[in-house]
């Protein structure tokens, strides 16, 4: 098929322009900042799973207190353990259960809230009136009494947060993918036939998924606090093991003497939450482009 | 026209530089006369509503206005924040695009009018107000300025905001895209109540047609800079800069009809209406239609008339709750009905490379299996028949104009050579050339063979484009055809 009239030929574009997500966030610049700290923090979290500079558990009461020196560059706790290897040691509990519980409702809220929106019907009711319930109590009131059904420990923390947080991922997720049903692109496919599987996952998984994980990315900071709330509280990590909450709980007895304490967790939390918000923010970016006109 | 009396609004080299520093209005001058509608004419992104907020002192922060801007003998141009508080409203009023967004939903519209006199501490006279609406057409003001906004319809919304804009009697009237958020009825005599108002009128619209009609004088942008002022018959009959005659084009008649319509019927609604919680609410009523192969079919209406309704109808997305409709067997064939929408970059998968959206009806129920390779050079060819071959088919949707995007759609509604192509509003989102090529490309279209029915408010696009045009009357619940021969 040829033109018979003309039309203005737009001039190729003259700079690539970032078009895969990762690079679009790369190209961000509170997104790279995000992205460097998230990997400086994975790799720390990583070292620490493997090696400490010194036994993060074994007591040495000669040495307790001690502020930063260069042997103990974050100082030493009440009972002389060094908290850099401590702080190290901890990293990958407090990181990954964060992104584990963060991933599991995810999954959870995307796979229930499309079913729910895509199906409609018994289903929908059904799946959606669960979610109500479990929305009624409040998240922390839930995961006590989870916690409580269960005992106390880190496993059981998870899967407490997990209980308390998925219904609200669902709600989401079903509002989009409702949402999404009526996008003029997924109506274009339908009359052409395209079959529906690929529909769902060509046009409205992929923009539910979206959308949920940039909510899911703003809600790391919170997990963070939440489980180290829980070990605050004892309900979480067992002593002796680190975790970055339980550790700015032992610090609270001496802080008034012993203020380093609290410098490794509560700057490591810090940098973790910054972290997420930066990449959070930067997807909400990159991928929230909708500026159409009108 | 001109007037030796001094001009109500002259700029003379005014530029506007924002902190990143590029100009997105360069060197602009022109004068509006007392009493006088000069136009700014232009596409998207030519600068005209950087000029209007500089015009008003609305200018962001950080970017710096040069050369000189007089509002009615006074110069304007490095005035602080507190001298257009006190001007805005006295010597310039503000009409702008969208009546909807400019009001509170939840305040009454009178107050919203009162508000021109209480924000320069003046006393309210609510008496005038009602007698300024009532000039200017608001049936019942006296009634209706104490309902809120969403009570109102855009038309007398908009008129409201006139009477708030002219409160003050200001010699000059900036009216920024004043009719775009209106149906095309209720277009016209807004602007006749906008030029009744008395103050002169900088009227500021890509939209050529509505420019034509009632401006004194005409000045066209491009690039930011004035390339053009002329009359509206000087600027017909004789366009000197090329980017007026690109906004000419939109006018221009589309190349004759090659194939005669057949009188066979394609999809027949007979007494076809939608309602909906059991009857209570009449989205559609009973409407006949009938649209041949291979003809192109024009519909329009107000709002709320069904338009949208009868095209879900048409699409096969809802079924009628009363009347029937009848379909050719070739219609039942999926990927015979394709659509064209409105809003071009929503019509497309965002993260999606264009190329897999144009090729995305080839992997179909009942197309041969393809290869990637075979999708893409498919989706080239298509995207050659509609003028884009020199775009990047890996491109992102976000990447390319508006007037891109409808043609990579066009090109997806056109890669299965559908019997019949739905196109709802599909101009309204762009500006005049893309219109040109967009009408051109649906004219295409039909030439090849393809029914269309075209929803649009612009009855100079349905003139052009349909081979008859059909009006939904929204008061008479009646679908009335109104044929026109095309030469």
């Amino acid at each position: 098929m040829t033109t018979s009239f003309t039309l203005t030929r737009p001039a190729p574009l003259p700079r690539q322009v970032p078009r895969r997500l990762l690079a679009k966030l790369w190209h961000h610049r509170s997104g790279r900042l995000g992205l460097i700290l998230g990997l400086a923090l994975c790799l720390f979290a990583m070292v620490g799973a493997v090696w400490t500079p010194a036994d993060p558990n074994q007591p040495n009461y000669i040495n307790a207190l001690k502020p930063p020196q260069l042997a103990h560059p974050f100082g030493t706790d009440a009972t002389g353990r060094d908290m850099f290897s401590r702080s190290l040691d901890a990293a990958h509990r407090s990181l990954g259960a964060a992104t584990l519980v963060l991933a599991a409702v995810f999954v959870i809220g995307l796979l229930i809230g499309t079913t729910a929106g895509l199906l409609g019907g018994v289903v929908d009711t059904v799946l959606m009136r669960t979610a109500d319930i479990a929305m009624t109590l409040p998240g922390l009131v839930l995961a006590f009494a989870v916690l409580g059904i269960l005992g106390p420990g880190f496993l059981n923390l998870l899967l407490a947060l997990i209980i308390a947080d998925w219904a609200w991922y669902a709600r989401l997720a079903r509002s989009l993918s409702l949402n999404a049903r009526h996008q003029p692109h997924v109506i274009a496919a339908r009359l052409a036939g395209v079959p529906n599987w690929r529909i769902i996952c060509g046009h409205i998984l992929p923009d539910v998924a979206l959308q949920l994980g940039i909510v899911a990315s703003l809600a790391l900071g919170g997990m963070i606090g939440a489980i180290s709330g829980f070990s605050f509280l004892g309900l979480g990590v067992q002593p002796p093991h680190a975790e970055w909450g339980a550790m700015l709980s032992e610090a609270r007895l001496y802080f008034t003497v012993a203020l380093w304490l609290l410098i490794a967790p509560a700057g490591l939390i810090f940098l973790s939450v910054l972290s997420a918000n930066l990449i959070g923010n930067a997807l909400r970016d990159v991928a929230g482009a909708k500026d159409e006109q009108s | 026209m001109t007037s030796l009396a001094k001009p109500a609004l002259s700029c003379s080299g005014l530029s506007v530089r924002y902190p990143n520093g590029s100009m997105p209005v360069r060197n602009v001058s022109f004068s509006v006369a007392a009493g006088e509608c000069f136009a700014l004419l232009g596409g998207s992104g030519t600068g005209k509503s950087t000029i209007a907020r500089a015009l008003l002192g609305l200018h962001g922060g950080g970017s710096r206005i040069g050369g000189s801007l007089q509002l009615d003998g006074v110069d304007m141009a490095q005035a602080s924040k507190a001298d257009w508080r006190r001007i805005r409203g006295h010597k310039i009023g503000f009409v702008a695009q969208n009546p909807w967004v400019s009001c509170d939903p939840l305040r009454p519209v009178g107050d919203h009018v009162a508000e021109a006199w209480r924000c320069h501490g003046l006393p309210v006279r609510w008496a005038e107000i009602v007698a300024r609406l009532d000039r200017l057409g608001v049936p019942e003001a006296a009634v209706r300025i104490h309902a809120p906004p969403h009570t109102w319809s855009g038309g007398m919304l908009q008129r409201a905001a006139i009477s708030a804009a002219t409160a003050l009697t200001p010699p000059i009237l900036v009216a920024d895209e004043p009719t775009s958020a209106l149906d095309a009825d209720r277009a016209q005599s807004v602007i006749q109540a906008l030029k009744s108002a008395g103050s002169a009128i900088l009227l500021i619209s890509h939209d050529i047609d509505l420019v034509l009609r009632n401006a004194d004088r005409i000045g066209v942008l491009d690039q930011g800079e004035l390339v053009e002022v002329a009359t509206p018959s000087d600027l017909r009959s004789r366009p000197r800069h090329p980017a007026t005659k690109r906004l000419l084009a939109a006018l221009a008649p589309l190349p004759p009809r090659r194939k005669a319509t057949s009188p066979s019927p394609l999809i027949r609604l007979e007494a076809a209406g939608v309602s909906y919680k059991r009857g209570r609410i009449q989205a559609l009523p009973a409407t006949n239609l009938s649209i041949g192969a291979g003809e192109i079919v024009g519909l329009q209406g107000p709002s709320g008339s069904g338009k949208s309704t009868l095209l879900r109808l048409v699409m096969g997305l809802e079924t009628p709750s009363t009347g029937t409709i009848w379909r050719d067997p070739i219609l039942q064939r999926p990927g015979a009905i394709l659509p064209v929408f409105q809003g071009p970059l929503a019509s497309l998968v965002p993260h999606w490379p264009i190329w897999r959206s144009i090729s995305e009806p080839l992997t179909a129920r009942g197309q041969p299996r393809l290869s990637k390779q075979q999708l893409k050079a498919r989706a080239a060819e298509a995207m050659q028949s509609v003028g884009l071959e020199l775009v990047d088919p890996h491109a992102r949707p976000a990447e390319l104009s508006l007037g891109q995007c409808q043609r990579v759609a066009i090109a997806r509604a056109t890669i299965t050579r559908p019997a019949l192509i739905v196109a709802d509003e599909p101009t309204s989102a762009l500006d005049s050339p893309s219109i040109q090529h967009v009408s051109t490309l649906l004219r295409q279209a039909a030439d090849h063979g393809a029914a269309l029915l075209v929803v649009s408010h612009d009855q100079g696009l349905l003139a052009r484009l349909a081979d008859r045009t059909v009006t939904l009357d929204a008061k008479n619940l009646q679908a009335t055809t109104s044929g026109h021969t095309q030469d």
